[in-house]
């Protein structure tokens, strides 16, 4: 069943969306530089995701966008201001952590009330108003009538939910997320992830998240962070970073599919003698890697030129797709048809012709 | 036959995945019972030699009531020192990495290792008008040693573990992200304290403060040595008990015992409805 969410407030008064620029960001623990020279535009009123492996320094960049750690050098601008070093709440700035941090002790009201009730909030907010504004942003994430409640009678989509309504309860500038929907299951997830994009539309807050899941980052944000060991790799548009990654961690990173080695001669790459049409910048002459999604590979029939000879291991079909897991050459390749297209009868052990539709190549 | 089928269907109402409910109910018992319960059941015996009347006789002469006035009166006050500074030695030792962190973690627990006596005297040489602290004392007016003061401070210096021992924990496993997510919401490092971190804290620090203040009701070794040991001035109540064992007046011994009893069970019994109060957010 769809959940029924109700309409989202207009952007909220006063509130502007606010730009933010990085330039050398960089952070080091230790002797090991977790962010390393990372610039970065993020536009106002943007949805953008930083996506990387655990490691890659995602989550310290968000907190240093947050003010929650410190740059060792580099600038950071809040809609061109300098925040490198200004504290978190003077950036206007709402963040939710990947384990919400609610306050247990307070119920979930007190908990979105909190921001409103610190002695900072200038001019001090009516206990009308406070109540006013709580019980909006409650029905805005759906626990109104779960006010009451503390934290640990909630489930984790509801603590999510809070966490949610607690940051935008101080009509942050910027929203900050990390790993917002890591701890949730699927269904949820999927759920919690359009309701956020619509928040963002309805809202037009500036937005950053944090995930390691490639689908959630390209199914919800405008532009793509592609973190890798302290660095960017790439910055683009989800269609843009998925067809033309534009290195082989980003293309590997983003489903890149089977790894092959190859050779680039003659200004085409070979697999085991076929030519393949790639799709990026061809590599310099020499031995190259060239990955092949699952869904770029063909059953062709036997015989036909630029094909490759193959072995079927095992079939399973899943929904609508018919997965196949196949040997070419002695490497593992997958394959995903279309299970209702697929009319002619397989089986494992059964050698098939394969025609690779696109790869990128990468040399070495 | 119906009997067997009633059990039957209790065990299986009953069934958990935790095995062991019957044996560790029954250690449990038999051990309360012959260490707590038994000794406990002859004192509040022993006093049906002399009669209610006699009993309330007992407990309220002037000397008793002062003795147990002195005693629950400076427990209380070196339970309420320990949990202002208890709490302040237990944030440094999780807050902060400094050289000798773990030398000032093992002097907390010396109260608990030092006979009290040795801490008795070592305190009341301390403390007694020539001695080094006393000495500068003394000219302010202040006299430390052979008074109720005295006995605050050898019930601080008793106390002390219990309060570090038990919020020391909590506040390891105080997640930082919640008081990044209170900066992030605009709360100063005050209001970050009082109102997130305190709270839950709280519950243990009381836990300590309870110890602390039993422990501190009970003790004799090293208060005896500080106190002086005037009568309704600076005698505490377990060396009444002493004195009139001394006197061969058992009834009178067993009923000053039982009126401490009395006050710690209800006092303590408060705390801990206080406690759950406090923890009201925990659970379901």
């Amino acid at each position: 069943m769809a959940p029924n969410w109700p309409p989202l407030p207009a952007a909220i008064d006063g509130n502007k969306p606010m730009s933010i620029n990085i330039k050398n960001l960089t952070k080091r623990f230790g002797g090991f530089a977790a962010v390393d020279g990372i610039d970065l535009d993020i536009q106002s009123g943007e949805l953008m995701a930083l996506l990387g492996p655990s490691g890659s320094g995602k989550t310290t960049l968000l907190r240093m966008i947050g003010g929650l750690d410190y740059a060792d050098e580099g600038t950071l601008l809040i809609e061109g201001q300098d925040a490198t070093l200004s504290e978190p709440h003077a950036r206007r700035v709402g963040f939710v952590f990947q384990h919400y941090a609610l306050f247990r002790h307070m119920s979930v009201f007190e908990n979105v009330a909190f921001g409103l009730r610190v002695s900072r909030r200038k001019p001090k907010v009516s206990e009308e108003d406070i109540r006013r504004r709580v019980t909006n942003l409650l029905e805005l994430v759906q626990l109104a009538p779960l006010s009451g409640r503390y934290p640990n009678q909630l489930s984790g989509g509801q603590r999510q939910r809070v966490a949610l309504a607690r940051a935008l309860a101080t009509e942050p500038r910027v929203l900050l997320l990390d790993e917002p929907f890591g701890a949730l299951d699927a269904k949820v997830r999927k759920e919690l992830r359009r309701w956020l994009r619509d928040i963002h539309k309805g809202m037009g807050v500036t937005t950053v998240f944090v995930t390691h899941d490639q689908e959630e980052a390209l199914e919800l944000a405008d532009r793509v962070a592609i973190l890798n060991k302290g660095r960017i790799e790439q910055v683009g548009t989800p269609a843009e970073v998925y067809d033309n990654p534009a290195s082989a961690f980003v293309c590997d990173f983003l489903g890149g599919g089977t790894r092959l080695e190859c050779v680039v001669a003659d200004g085409a790459a070979l697999i085991a003698g076929a030519r393949v049409p790639v799709v990026n910048q061809l590599p310099p002459p020499g031995p190259a890697t060239a990955y092949i999604r699952a869904h770029d590979i063909d059953l062709a029939e036997p015989g036909e030129p630029g094909t490759l000879s193959a072995t079927i291991r095992l079939i399973q079909p899943v929904g609508p797709q018919l997965r196949l897991d196949l040997t070419l050459d002695g490497r593992m390749v997958e394959a995903v048809l279309d299970r209702h297209a697929t009319t002619t009868p397989l089986s494992p052990g059964q050698a098939v012709s394969l025609r690779l539709r696109r790869a990128n190549v990468y040399g070495h | 036959m119906t009997a067997t089928s009633g059990f039957s269907l209790f065990r299986r109402r009953n069934r958990s995945i935790i095995p062991g409910f019957g044996l560790t109910l029954g250690i449990t018992l038999t051990h309360l019972t012959l260490i707590v319960l038994i000794p406990l059941a002859a004192l509040m015996l022993r006093p049906w030699d002399i009669g209610l009347s006699g009993f309330i006789n007992q407990v309220t002469e002037p000397r008793v009531l002062a003795a147990l006035r002195l005693s629950f009166g400076t427990a209380f006050a070196a339970a309420a020192v320990n949990a202002v500074f208890g709490l302040a030695v237990a944030w440094m030792l999780v807050r902060y990495d400094f050289w000798g962190k773990r030398v000032v973690d093992a002097i907390v627990d010396l109260p608990f290792a030092l006979p009290t006596a040795v801490a008795g005297i070592a305190l009341t040489s301390l403390y007694a008008p020539n001695g080094w602290v006393g000495q500068f004392l003394e000219p302010l007016g202040i006299k430390v040693a052979y008074t109720p003061l005295g006995v605050v401070v050898a019930l601080t210096f008793i106390g002390l573990p219990f309060v570090v021992r038990t919020v020391q924990p909590v506040l390891e496993e105080l997640d930082t992200e919640l008081e990044e997510a209170a900066a992030c919401l605009g709360a100063s490092r005050l209001e970050t304290f009082i109102r997130v971190i305190f709270p839950v804290i709280f519950p243990a620090l009381l836990t300590g403060f309870a110890l602390a203040l039993a422990r501190g009701v009970g003790e004799y070794g090293s208060v005896i040595f500080i106190a002086g040991n005037m009568p309704m001035v600076s005698e505490i109540a377990p060396l009444l008990i002493v004195i009139k064992l001394e006197q061969f007046n058992y009834a009178g011994a067993a009923s000053v015992g039982i009126a401490m009893l009395i006050l710690s069970f209800a006092m303590l019994l408060v705390i801990n409805l206080l406690q759950r109060w406090t923890r009201r957010w925990a659970g379901v």
